[in-house]
């Protein structure tokens, strides 16, 4: 099998949707159809150069680690192709992408559940080489098993490759995964939150192991992580992910420089400085937290919790709703409004408004106020707080477009502070 | 296989004493059958059917020692032989059963999809039929075919435990299918036979030999109660059900041998082989459980598995989940729940001296002296916290840090009095100028809540299900002020629920319809709802996401800040200890090694374990990793001296051999390093006083309730 | 709380229609087992027993002289107008013995279902809240003991005790000759209770204790074990702790935190235990020569009589569908968490 490797990227995405099925409970398991579908992804673009490191950062929900095995299919990508080594393997069948497989390889997060219980450290490393035919016989897969274990920092070897997993502690087990990923010598290799799950005095020693395994073997990575700090430092670009999107991506230099998205200026700001005269009382933290992808915020999905947020974001009728929960939290104001809105179960929300069927006159009133002290940032969006027939109240909200990503201070943005741009062309 | 066998014992080891013993008569009892039934011909006087010459209902006694029965047959020779029928039949209808299960469940949980849905139907239906009934309709539907015997009766039976083999089989497919190890098998490149063969069958496999001792014991009911109905195995074969049926009327006469001692054969026989599947389950099932699949309660005569599992696949992005993990290889100390074992009352030896009031200045909320904690491990006695002095002033704000396993936890929870069962605790606790030692175990309850609250890690699973978030309160407020009407107690859980901005339209709301943070917020909420004068938090964000973690530490900071609530701040994040905190204490090994204002700290770190881990922190700014070589010692048998002395660059002679007191430093900090002047003086502190003693989790049940 | 009803009869609508295929399943195994499979249940039934010509007639009669696909899909419907056929050796409409019996078999399990909790509740709860204390070990060995005893066995044991050494209680039957209450639920205790009869009451009661407790402890047996597996698993649950440590009586943590949530998954058990109930119930009343339908199985099984057999057979599932559908509906009522999902 000779590689010449393609020149240009080494893996592109274009499009990428990936989506989970949510089950309906008993009747969709009966069934068979799923009620609804979780978009992890949805509609990612992006290219990871030969030898760099590339990162995805996002918090938990972000569709980040399925992407990460959407890259390598693991799953199946809704939409959208991918490309590794100039070739699209979107399609491939399972038989067809086998010999891809040992240029491309995965690294877990959790390392014990990584290894195979029932299965030697010998074996579990030998067994890539048995599948791909890369070893004359089993001696000659153990021996290169041992040289790969000792290059890692297992050693001496021989005492490691006749035990099982769990006699290895935490550490040992992810210079083990790491070991079995790279016995194929592959170009590609995706880490998926190599050590989140080590402590923190280990985290550093697997790190500096993978830099230099990097330079050793001129690897390319895509690392995953949620730990903007680590990244900082292990990455040479990165994309910020919120809720299965691309919300900012260039050179990491750049993106930690000056921040465009204010997602990413929350995370930065949310990231605890091991420097106690580095205090940053003013930092403005977004709300809430990420939403259920199920059903993902319009417009830019990260309008519910920006701290700045204006009119044109997608502000819809739940948004409006929620905003009076969060007023309600003093409760006296809660005494006084509640009342007057009824319960919420009746309130009916859509994406451009919301119909109370009860509060009248004062609810209308009351709502006017808002609008007028800008009460919350879904107030900008309100056009217009109209009397129904009876006691009802509508409110109708200006409708956003999703943000398209924009170019910025040389990298990409997807954000309307930047100019209202309305992404288009997106799978739906 | 020999790391197997290893493993195996020291699982075996790991068992309770009790529980050993159980297994181990339970083996005996099989085994002893075992040999009965091989044996048979040798063991019994007489044939299984042979009667000339034996007298009528004979008595039991020196010739026939279980007597005889009406048609003059030698009872104790047809239990005898019925212990050979039965293994034949208990063998062939699980190895049928098995035979066919195992490959079907493997199919529908690996395949998934319509097979899957159609099986699954069938088989619950199946199983939810009596087991009873359906073994009788098989075997009556058999008669035409398959003449009365053992086959016959065998196939009957097999029919009930097919349903069990494919559930359990199939569930347990379904979670190993989901494992990152068999997505690893796959991402490198293995062939589907492959991955179903290597890493899920033999992973699967495991859960057999639980499911096989719990059917063989109920095969044997089953066998009896087909023989008893008139559908087992015919005479003159020797089946223990058949003969009791046959034995009624004798005993309405009177005449109980012929129908008591088949009975007690089937009694013993399956307690034996339940006794040993529990034991077995015992065993296994934690290799099981670690990786979260767990064959589920066995309960004799059903495996009670999670109803039909529909295992949707949300994506799982687990975020840091604070689990850490050290580089040193895993010991068996300090298990997650540490096994009881026989711990002499008071571990520490000595009887505690009566305590000595010693006076707390007025701005000190809480004041541990000595503080010992010891856990009782499989292995001995593990002091997971050893001798820890330290004082929170109102209002302020101390960070606990150091690696995992180094005692954080332990002392936050050994401050509340709230350890698990077998752990002892030792030394002065005093809270807001109570001394928490000389309290009643009512007291010292009423103190939680009242005077100190514990925030916990895990948000997700703190509160219980079945409550609204409001009754925790009023449960709470209630517990504490008796005389607050059901009224009062709301509104407080409103005021305290505002402050942490939960909207109030959900109070009424269940745990399981708040998200991550909002929980978080609730347990802080419900901490503070009495208003306690100090509040130990431990790893209170760690499972949370960056954002919301600074949320809720900014909720935390406003709140010591506002009231003269004292915090201890549990982390292993010194970024977070440098951003909230006053002042730090560092732990390593059970023992604090470093305390000080936080400023001076992280400016000029004098331990050398305090300035590793400040090296290896990942920061915004880092420009270079580091690491501290090595991992913390086994506390079982912690090294003389300095326990950091093995992992310090500058470790010297006197290190190895004297433990260094933790003594002041110039600019107020404290250290506990032989660099440092001071640390020679004798360790302080062997006056301890019991804190509580596990009666947090050991009493009132009894003495309350129940009398 | 409007939301949490509806979505707790959507739940309610999702287990009924998923209780369809199981019913489905159920009918047709029967009718494959003992209709399909033994060949001609007239001849296997009645053997040489009657000239070829009754014995026709009888096939004509029973309409087991149609297609098998006939007779399916008219088992089918009879089923669903709840007709469960004839029996060949008695010529009564099955319907009628069930309609007869039924009741007595109801008492019985209620009533063992009552010693089962009981017996199971108390011992398990015990037993885990002091953990590997001799209350503990005491409680799982009765657990496995009564687990491990024949039920018929045990029956019999206690006939020995009781009734023949020290004439305590009847040996078998329902009540004593004559003494049955005014019909009105069929159900000897309660009848006697509605109508006042005393003499009834007791005497239903006497006839009622061995056979409850037989069934009962057995059964019993088995909820030891659950609830104390489910029981350990709470007490050492997350919210378990954090009540103790919001200084909760510990009374109040046991009660209402961890013995509530261990009772969820025991009621989803007990659900399935009902089917072995069912099971037991066949032996008891088989031993106790109790007028349920397990006896009339029992006879009809003994007679190798078919159609009947399969009657009741179909009765039995019919009656587990309805207990499962009717167990699910409570575990979602008891659990939040369920209806929710």
């Amino acid at each position: 099998m000779t590689t010449d490797p393609a020149p240009g990227p080494i893996l592109r995405l274009r499009g990428v949707c990936t989506q989970f099925p949510v089950r309906g409970g008993f009747l969709g398991s009966l069934v068979g159809r799923p009620s609804a579908w979780v978009k992890a992804v949805d509609g990612v673009d992006l290219e990871v150069q030969p030898e760099e490191i590339f990162g995805l950062v996002g918090e938990s929900g972000s569709g980040k680690t399925t992407l990460g095995r959407t890259m390598l299919r693991l799953v199946e990508p809704a939409a959208g192709t991918v490309e590794f080594e100039g070739r699209d393997i979107t399609h491939l069948s399972e038989a067809d992408l086998r010999p891809l497989r040992r240029r491309m390889q995965p690294v877990f997060q959790d390392p014990h559940a990584a290894l195979n219980p029932a299965m030697t450290v010998g074996d579990a490393v030998a067994h890539p080489l048995r599948v791909h035919g890369l070893a004359s016989d089993r001696a000659d897969a153990r021996r290169q098993a041992a040289d790969m274990l000792e290059r890692v920092g297992i050693s001496p070897p021989g005492a490691f490759l006749d035990r099982y997993p769990e006699d290895l502690s935490g550490g040992q087990k992810q210079r083990v995964v790491i070991a079995r990923a790279l016995i194929t010598r592959p170009r590609l290799v995706v880490a998926d939150e190599p050590v989140a799950m080590l402590d923190m005095s280990v985290r550093a020693k697997i790190l500096e192991l993978l830099l230099e395994l990097k330079r050793e073997f001129g690897l390319t990575y895509v690392f995953i992580t949620h730990d903007l700090a680590t990244a900082k430092f292990v990455c040479d670009r990165i994309a910020i992910l919120y809720l299965g999107r691309v919300v900012e991506t260039g050179p990491a230099a750049a993106v930690y420089a000056g921040p465009q998205h204010p997602y990413t200026r929350a995370l930065l700001d949310a990231v605890p400085s091991p420097d106690p005269t580095h205090r940053n009382p003013d930092r403005r933290l977004p709300s809430g937290e990420v939403p259920d992808a199920v059903d993902p915020p319009g417009g830019c999905r990260f309008h519910p919790r920006c701290p700045d947020g204006f009119a044109p974001c997608g502000w819809e009728g739940r948004d409006l709703v929620a905003a009076l929960e969060e007023r309600w939290t003093d409760p006296a104001t809660f005494e006084a409004e509640c009342d007057m809105v009824g319960p919420l179960s009746a309130v009916q929300v859509s994406r451009h408004g919301v119909v109370f069927p009860r509060g009248g006159d004062a609810l209308a009133t009351l709502l006017g106020r808002l609008c007028e002290e800008q009460a919350h940032r879904v107030f900008t969006a309100v056009t217009a707080v109209e009397r129904g027939g009876g006691e009802r109240v509508e409110v109708r909200l200006q409708e956003g477009p999703e943000p398209a990503l924009q170019t910025v201070e040389n990298r990409l943005v997807a954000c309307h502070l930047h100019g209202v741009v309305a992404r288009d062309g997106v799978l739906s | 296989m020999n790391a197997r066998l290893v493993r195996l014992r020291r699982l075996w080891r790991t068992t309770h004493p009790t529980a050993r013993r159980l297994m181990v008569a339970g083996g005996v009892i099989t085994g002893l059958f075992l040999l009965m039934a091989v044996f048979a011909p040798w063991v019994a006087p007489y044939g299984e059917a042979q009667y000339r010459g034996l007298p009528q209902l004979g008595r039991p006694g020196a010739d026939h020692w279980f007597g005889t029965t009406n048609l003059r047959y030698d009872v104790f020779s047809r239990v005898v032989f019925g212990t050979r029928l039965a293994f034949q039949v208990v063998i062939l209808s699980t190895a049928v059963a098995m035979v066919i299960g195992v490959p079907l469940g493997l199919v529908a949980g690996y395949t998934g999809r319509w097979v899957d849905r159609v099986l699954v139907l069938v088989m619950d239906a199946m199983y939810a039929f009596p087991s009873l009934l359906l073994a009788i309709v098989a075997a009556f539907a058999l008669a035409k075919y398959v003449g009365p015997g053992v086959p016959a009766a065998a196939i009957s039976i097999s029919v009930i435990y097919v349903p069990q083999y494919f559930r359990v089989v199939r569930n347990h497919t379904l979670a190993v299918r989901e494992e990152t190890f068999v997505e690893a098998a796959r991402a490198m490149g293995a062939p589907r036979r492959t991955v179903v063969g290597r890493y899920v069958f033999f992973n699967v496999v495991q859960s057999v030999p639980v499911i096989f001792t719990v059917n063989a014991a109920d095969a044997i009911l089953t066998l009896a109660a087909l023989g008893f109905l008139g559908y087992g195995v015919p005479i003159p074969a020797a089946e223990w059900g058949y003969d009791i049926s046959r034995a009624i009327g004798d005993v309405a006469n009177g005449f109980w041998w012929t129908s008591f001692f088949p009975g007690a054969f089937i009694l013993l026989l399956v307690t034996g082989l339940t006794l040993l599947g529990e034991g077995i389950n015992d065993i296994i099932n934690p290799l099981l459980r670690r990786r979260g699949v767990g064959v589920g309660a066995v309960a004799p005569g059903a495996v009670v598995v999670e109803r039909s599992a529909t295992v949707a696949t949300p994506e799982l992005d687990a975020a840091t989940v604070g689990g850490a993990d050290s580089e040193a290889p895993p010991t068996e100390a300090v298990p997650l729940e540490p096994t009881p074992v026989d711990v002499p009352a008071a571990a520490a030896g000595a009887p505690p001296p009566p305590p000595v009031p010693v006076p707390v200045p007025a701005d000190v909320a809480l004041s541990v002296r000595d503080l010992r904690v010891t856990y009782a491990s499989a292995r001995g006695p593990v002091v997971a916290v050893d001798g820890v002095s330290l004082d929170v002033r109102r209002g302020e704000s101390v960070g606990l840090v150091g690696e995992s396993g180094c005692g954080k936890s332990t002392l936050g929870r050994g401050i509340l009095g709230i350890l698990p069962g077998g752990a002892t605790a030792t030394g002065r606790v005093v809270v807001d100028g109570v001394e928490l030692s000389t309290l009643s175990a009512n007291e010292r309850r009423k103190a939680r809540g009242e005077k100190v609250a514990l925030i916990f890690q895990e948000p997700m699973t703190r509160l219980d299900p079945l409550q609204r978030v409001e009754d925790h309160f009023v449960e709470t407020i209630q517990a504490h002020r008796p005389d607050v009407t059901r009224r009062e107690a709301d509104a407080m859980a409103a005021t305290a629920l505002a402050a942490m901005r939960i909207p109030l339209t959900r109070a009424r709301h269940y745990p399981h319809e708040f998200s991550g943070g909002m929980r978080q917020r609730i347990m802080i909420a419900l901490g503070l709802v009495l208003g306690p004068a100090v509040v130990v938090a431990d790893e209170p964000t760690t499972s949370l996401d960056v954002i919301v973690e600074a949320q809720i530490l900014d909720i935390l900071d406003d709140l010591r800040r506002q009231s003269s609530m004292a915090l201890v701040l549990i982390t292993h994040n010194l970024g977070i200890v440098a951003q909230t905190c006053d002042r730090l204490a560092v732990m390593y090994a059970g023992h604090i090694v470093e305390e000080g204002a936080v400023g001076p700290v992280f400016s000029t770190p004098r331990h050398p374990y305090t300035q590793g881990l400040l090296a290896s922190v990942i920061s915004l700014d880092t420009e270079r990793l580091s690491s501290i070589p090595g991992s913390p010692p086994d506390l079982l048998d912690p090294p003389p001296g300095c326990r950091f002395a093995e992992r310090c660059p500058f470790a010297m002679a006197v290190c190895r051999e004297q433990v260094p007191a933790l003594a002041p430093t110039d600019d107020g900090s404290k250290v506990a390093c032989h660099l440092y002047p001071g640390a020679d003086e004798r360790h302080s502190g062997q006056r301890w006083v019991p804190v509580g003693r596990r009666d947090d989790t050991h009493d009132p049940l009894l003495e309350g309730a129940l009398q | 709380m409007a939301s949490g009803g509806g979505s707790l009869r959507a739940y309610v609508l999702a287990r009924l229609l998923l209780a369809v295929p199981m019913l489905f399943i159920l009918l047709t195994v029967t009718f494959v087992l003992l209709r399909v499979a033994p060949g001609d249940p007239v001849t296997a039934t009645l053997g040489g027993r009657v000239s070829d010509a009754r014995a026709d007639q009888i096939r004509h009669d029973l309409g087991l002289d149609r297609p098998l696909w006939r007779q399916y899909t008219s088992y089918l419907a009879d089923v669903a107008h709840g007709d469960f056929g004839r029996a060949i050796t008695t010529n009564r409409p099955l319907r009628t013995t069930i309609a007869d019996r039924f009741p007595a078999t109801l008492e019985l399990t209620l009533a063992a279902m009552v010693v089962a909790i009981g017996v199971g509740v108390f011992v398990g709860a015990l037993a885990a809240r002091f953990r590997d204390t001799v209350l503990d070990v005491g409680g799982r060995m009765l657990g496995i003991l009564l687990y491990a005893a024949p039920i018929f066995w045990l029956g019999i044991m206690l006939q020995l005790l009781f009734s023949i050494q020290l004439h305590w209680l009847p040996t078998g039957g329902r009540i004593a000759p004559f003494q049955e209450p005014r019909s009105i639920t069929h159900l000897y205790l309660v009848d006697a209770l509605i109508t006042g009869d005393w003499a009834a009451l007791g005497s239903a009661f006497r006839y009622l204790i061995l056979p409850a407790a037989t069934l009962g402890m057995v059964i019993g047996g088995i909820f030891i074990r659950l609830v104390r597996v489910n029981m350990l698993q709470t007490l050492k649950s997350d919210y378990v702790e954090a009540a103790r440590a919001r200084g909760i009586g510990e009374r109040r943590v046991l009660f209402n935190h961890a013995f509530r949530n261990a009772l969820v998954p025991v009621v989803t058990i007990v659900g399935l235990q009902f089917a072995l109930l069912l099971g037991g119930a066949v032996l008891t009343e088989a031993t106790f020569t109790w007028p349920g339908i397990g006896l009339s199985l029992y006879q009809f099984l003994q007679n190798r009589d078919y159609t009947a057999v399969q009657g009741l057979v179909t009765f039995y599932a019919l009656f587990v569908v309805g207990v499962s559908l009717l167990i699910d509906v409570v575990s979602a009522w008891v659990d939040p968490r369920i209806r929710f999902q």
